[in-house]
């Protein structure tokens, strides 16, 4: 029994006020005093829910690792994984789908097209005299005879392209960065000197590839989207697991007067470090994969791959990613703790 | 300063749908008053504990607490009250997780009071005064039942709550810690603790004397014993120990 004998000095005998150095609590005890302060009522409600979201440290009334460990950081590193995938995707076809756009933005092709061999060759020299004359058009290049034949060769067979088959010639014009040409003047222009030339700017090419490019984008940004609600309703479901499983903590957390807010407090950054943990772990594997993957296509050699190097707002957004995961687990579970504890007595 | 009455008003409550455990209670606790609540079990005692700690509200009448009506308070009114209110549980309701000292200092880290180092001295003082000197940094699961009291009681009261609520504190200790404890209570109570103690051990009740609220049935009855006068608990008879003596003594000092 460690109770103090009340009927030693020193202990609460009444007819000892005195007590000595050397006995039992060794100096007088004084339970109650310096409780002036914290009786002298809560502080005011405001001043809390201040404290709370900023300073307040934890009050460590849940066991340590004891809420979302284990798999919730898994979870979330396979969500932001799958996310880093995604948008790697979407950037990189952002990225070289841009790029070829505006190649091809800046080339015209022109076409005579006539069967009389002569008056071809004519017309195209003419046209070549022509049109680095212009305004906005920085050179002309004549397609040579085998290159036309290459191009036909796919459709025709190799050597089935005989010299006196009419090939059309193709001069392939290079306008200069942001000219505007009015195409219909062009051709006007050209056809003077040449009749039958065509001109083709690769517009309705264009809109077609980039109607592609932008659906193959908004494909990758639902995927994002759709991981990203998974997350949210995972942490939600594990913050409702982590609340039954303390509920007895909790409850007794409520009765010593302890608000929703502080609960919630502990629940939002228990979860923040578990999704930052496991989003962490995404992006470094997301990253992994995708040097691999570029490792792999560099191999094969450019142009049939899409180069998979990034812009620096990509690698922003890529590096944020974690960041924002864990934001959103932390949203889930302040969200999900305020709910359920809402139905609380 | 605020009111610091309790009222019951014919309050009745019941469990969901259930019949009603406790009918057309009203009662009064003046400030600093001292009540035993006796009752056989399943008379309600627990029921009206929860009530008076803000656990479950009444599903008729009106409670007060301090002034407020906590009948139809949002909920997030109740917390600021739930701090002014000790409880000793039956069954303890530490958190095992957390040492003696830390589980004691709980309310005074939630009331947002001082700094760490002047809550730690002000709880390891108290832990010491209950005897607990060498088992401040034990967990819960590795302390004694009279141990885990004892640290029940010293959350309960390190904040020095306006109400203190204790139920059964004395069941699952021998005779001599019974008394001990409820010499404690007393002493609180000198200190201007309004405060109920449920328990069905009458002879402590006689022994301790002051009025009781007796629960038969969901219903109340008020009575005092007839070897004590009324009032609050007389720490006077000269064969037991007195701790109000010294413990008023260091407060005045």
């Amino acid at each position: 029994m460690r109770w103090h004998d009340p009927q030693k000095p020193g202990g609460f005998g009444r007819k000892n006020p005195p007590r000595s150095p050397g006995h039992g609590l060794g100096r007088t005890p004084k339970p109650f005093a310096g409780q002036t302060a914290t009786q002298s009522a809560a502080p005011s409600s405001a001043a809390r829910t201040g404290l709370l979201s900023l300073k307040r440290k934890s009050l460590r009334f849940l066991p340590e690792n004891s809420l979302a460990g284990g798999t919730l950081p898994w979870v979330i590193g396979i969500m932001v994984f799958l996310c880093t995938l995604a948008s790697i995707f979407a950037f990189a076809l952002h990225q070289s789908m841009g790029d070829w756009a505006d190649k091809l933005s800046q080339q015209i092709s022109v076409q005579i097209v006539t069967a009389d061999g002569k008056a071809r060759r004519q017309q195209a020299d003419a046209a070549l005299a022509l049109l680095p004359t212009i305004p906005g058009i920085e050179n002309a290049v004549r397609l040579s005879d085998a290159e036309s034949k290459a191009l036909l060769e796919p459709w025709l067979g190799a050597g089935n392209v005989t010299d006196d088959l009419p090939v059309p010639i193709l001069i392939e014009v290079t306008t200069s960065p942001g000219a505007r040409i009015d195409l219909a003047a062009l051709e006007a222009q050209v056809q003077k000197v040449a009749p039958d030339a065509n001109l083709d700017d690769h517009e309705r090419w264009l809109v077609q590839l980039n109607r592609l490019s932008t659906s193959l984008q908004m494909v990758a940004l639902l995927v994002v989207g759709l991981i990203l609600s998974a997350t949210a309703a995972i942490a939600a479901f594990g913050t409702r697991a982590g609340l039954s499983a303390h509920r007895a903590s909790i409850e007794i957390m409520h009765h010593m007067g302890a608000e929703d807010g502080l609960i919630a407090h502990e629940f939002r950054y228990r979860f923040m470090l578990q999704g930052l943990k496991g989003g962490l772990g995404g992006l470094i594997a997301g990253l992994l994969v995708m040097l691999t993957l570029g490792h792999f296509a560099s191999q094969i050699g450019s142009g049939l791959v899409p180069d998979l190097s990034l812009s620096a707002l990509a690698w922003l957004l890529l590096i944020l990613l974690p960041i924002f995961a864990a934001l959103l687990t932390m949203m889930a579970a302040h969200v999900t703790v305020h709910r359920e504890l809402a139905g609380y007595s | 300063m605020s009111n610091r009455f309790v009222k019951f008003e014919n309050v009745g409550m019941r469990y969901g749908m259930g019949a009603e455990i406790l009918q057309d209670i009203s009662f009064v606790l003046e400030p600093g008053s001292f009540h035993f609540l006796t009752g056989a079990s399943g008379a309600g005692k627990s029921s009206l504990l929860k009530l008076l700690y803000l656990a479950h509200r009444p599903s008729r009448g009106i409670v007060s607490m301090f002034g407020d009506d906590v009948t139809t308070a949002h909920r997030t009114a109740l917390p600021r009250l739930r701090r002014r209110i000790g409880v000793v549980f039956q069954e303890y309701r530490l958190l095992d997780h957390l040492s003696a000292i830390e589980n004691v200092a709980m309310p005074l880290r939630l009331a947002g009071g001082g700094d760490d180092h002047k809550i730690r001295e002000h709880v390891e003082e108290l832990l010491m005064w209950v005897g607990l000197k060498d088992r401040m940094h034990a967990k819960p699961p590795t302390l004694s039942g009279g141990e885990k009291q004892r640290v029940a009681i010293a959350r309960a009261v390190i904040a020095k709550p306006d109400l203190l609520l204790a139920d059964e504190p004395t069941g699952n200790v021998d005779p001599q810690m019974a008394r001990r404890l409820m010499h404690l209570f007393a002493e609180l109570n000198k200190l201007g603790t309004t405060t109920v103690v449920a328990t069905h051990d009458l002879e402590l009740v006689h022994e301790m004397g002051g009025p009781v609220m007796h629960l038969q049935d969901g219903q109340l009855s008020s009575r005092h014993l007839p070897e004590r006068a009324r009032g609050p608990v007389s720490a006077t008879d000269p064969s037991r120990p007195n701790l109000s003596a010294n413990l008023s003594s260091d407060l005045s000092s």
